[in-house]
């Protein structure tokens, strides 16, 4: 605990102990605990500790007091006065648990439609550092942090060129220092993290992250290695199907000077063989995947403009339980266009059912179709079930809040929103549960 | 006589001005947003030769431009080493970074225009406590 810490940090002059108050807003606990004489071991104990300030945490609930910054004299060495160093101990307000998602997707990072529409249900908007190095690839709001993958990379674009080697290609890197640095940020340390300048392609000075409430690590490898997919609380698959991820492309890159159909073609197809290797078995392990197809609604279709979305829902992870539709367990196929709502083409159809995948029980929920007027995603929203919102129409609030973003008007932006919802109901889980544990351990 | 005078300062002054309305902007710069183009072209004697300049925002150009033509560059190396060796890992490298220069260029986009999206948003970024930026979580 970040209080308890400071206590065991800190010697006091003269007998006299103040009293530092500790603060969990989330959990509304407010202990004052009087520090006593403690030796101060090593000075790199109290360090880490003061590096892990973050000027915003507040305990907004509770009196002024707590939230001061207490001065504190320490005295470093065998018990006789050797030097004195002012010591600022700060209250951190929450919980000291980190907890960390992984998310795989092929299309670089801090992209995102989907961690833009993640970061929005947690609150506040997600913003590069601020006076760093601006081609930085994290993104950081009040309680997430968001690592790109990529700024693990061992080999930086020449020496790819030289060895022959796609990103994509775990030789390209290091897991070790992944594995590291994700350990250290969920154990509440502050790390300094490589950054992999995508527009010059090398690898620049590192910066400064420090633990968030969420961190969030999105790449292209975040299952991959055995020791960083323990660290994961939750995992989310982006799984795009070639004839969508094409027809994207095309969108993305025809517009481009120097790009051709034939350029973007064997663009994809000479990554395949890598992704296929490296990127695709990550899929069995992930607790949510969601795929994206081509619609089955419009016969030939290939502008990749409606899209059949589904959302496979691994069961019996801990804290997390999967959306449903009218009865969990059984299968529903379901056409919401009727009489009480008209659609207009193609329309919406949803299926819900178990299933088998990569031999693990799941739960699958599809979205084929478009929304078109508010009143059609209302009108979803109130049939799913088990949706981890606060009020009746969060999820529509938040579609509309982002009505631009790509997929605002189908399975994508429906199942990311969801997907943000579920992860910040394992968080609460996963916060609620350490704050049982800690008050059942002072009784 | 006065029309000659004004014309031959003309010149000097022009490029102050902002274009007339017919003439499309090739590059629109964040000073022009807010000027709009002159309604009255304004009447150029034959010796006169106006030049309008138009300042774009260096850095935002520069880099676009520069990542624009890093991807042109990798896509003809790309062709040039896959020509006839398409199963090589060099090959797929090549081809690695064409793609990640493209999804470069798209991400800066998405960026740039993430930026310019939502005027109370860009309000509300500097005055948090307005009322019309409180927010009401319970």
């Amino acid at each position: 605990m970040a209080c308890a810490a400071a206590a065991s940090a800190a010697t006091l002059a003269g007998g006299a102990s103040p009293t530092l108050t500790c603060c969990r807003a989330e959990a509304n606990l407010c202990t004052a605990s009087s520090l006593t004489r403690v030796a101060l071991s090593s000075r790199s104990n109290v360090m880490p500790f003061v590096s892990q300030f973050r000027g915003h945490a507040v305990c907004s609930s509770l009196t002024a007091a707590s939230t001061d910054i207490l001065p504190v004299q320490s005295f470093i060495g065998n018990g006789r006065q050797r030097s004195v160093s002012n010591l600022v101990v700060i209250c951190k307000a929450g919980s000291d648990q980190t907890i960390v998602i992984g998310l795989a997707a092929d299309s670089g990072c801090g992209k995102s439609t989907f961690m833009r529409r993640l970061t929005s249900v947690f609150g506040g908007a997600a913003v590069p550092p601020q006076g760093g190095n601006p081609d930085s690839n994290t993104l950081i709001s009040d309680t997430t942090t968001v690592i790109c993958l990529d700024d693990y990379h061992s080999l930086d674009r020449t020496g790819r060129k030289e060895k022959g080697v796609t990103a994509l290609d775990p030789r390209a890197n290091n897991f070790d220092l992944m594995y590291e640095q994700v350990k250290a940020l969920k154990q509440g340390k502050s790390v300094q993290k490589p950054i992999y300048n995508h527009v010059t392609g090398l690898l620049d000075p590192p910066e400064l992250i420090a633990p968030p409430k969420i961190l969030v690590i999105e790449g292209l490898h975040p299952m991959y290695d055995a020791r960083v997919r323990e660290l994961l609380d939750f995992s989310i698959y982006l799984d795009i199907s070639d004839a969508v991820k094409f027809a994207w492309k095309i969108q993305r890159d025809m517009a481009e000077r120097g790009h051709s159909l034939e350029s973007i073609k064997a663009s994809i197809s000479a990554r395949k063989p890598d992704f296929d290797a490296h990127i695709d078995p990550q899929k069995k392990y992930a607790d949510v995947v969601i795929q994206v197809l081509p619609t089955q609604l419009i016969p030939d279709d290939n502008e990749g403009k409606v899209l059949r979305v589904r959302m496979i829902m691994k069961e019996g992870v801990e804290y997390f339980e999967p959306v449903y539709l009218f009865d969990e367990g059984s299968t529903i196929s379901w056409i919401p266009c009727g009489r009480k709502l008209t659609c207009s083409y193609p329309g919406i159809k949803f299926f819900y059912g178990p299933d088998i995948y990569y031999d693990n029980e799941v739960s699958v929920l599809e979205m084929d179709g478009q929304f078109d007027r508010l009143d059609e995603l209302i009108y979803v929203e109130s049939h799913l079930s088990n949706i981890s919102t606060r009020f009746y129409g969060e999820i529509t609030q938040q579609m509309l809040k982002h009505a631009d973003f790509p997929g605002s008007n189908n399975g994508t932006g429906l199942f990311q929103t969801l997907v943000g919802l579920k992860i910040r109901d394992v968080y609460e889980r996963i916060l609620a549960k350490e704050s049982s544990t800690v008050t059942a351990s002072k009784v | 006589m006065a029309m000659a005078s004004a014309s031959l300062s003309l010149p000097l002054r022009l490029s102050s001005l902002p274009p007339p309305c017919s003439i499309k902007v090739a590059h629109p710069s964040s000073a022009s947003s807010s000027a709009s183009c002159r309604f009255h072209p304004l009447k150029l004697s034959p010796r006169s030769r106006p030049v309008v300049a138009f300042a774009a925002p260096k850095a935002a150009v520069a880099k676009g431009d520069d990542l624009t033509e890093k991807v042109e560059q990798s896509i003809m190396e790309a062709q040039k080493i896959c020509a006839g060796h398409e199963e090589t890992g060099e090959c797929a490298a090549a081809w690695d970074e064409v793609e990640e220069l493209s999804a470069t260029i798209s991400h800066k986009r998405h960026q740039g225009k993430a930026a310019q999206q939502d005027p109370l948003e860009k309000f509300c970024k500097d005055n948090p406590d307005s009322d019309e930026c409180r927010m009401y979580e319970d």
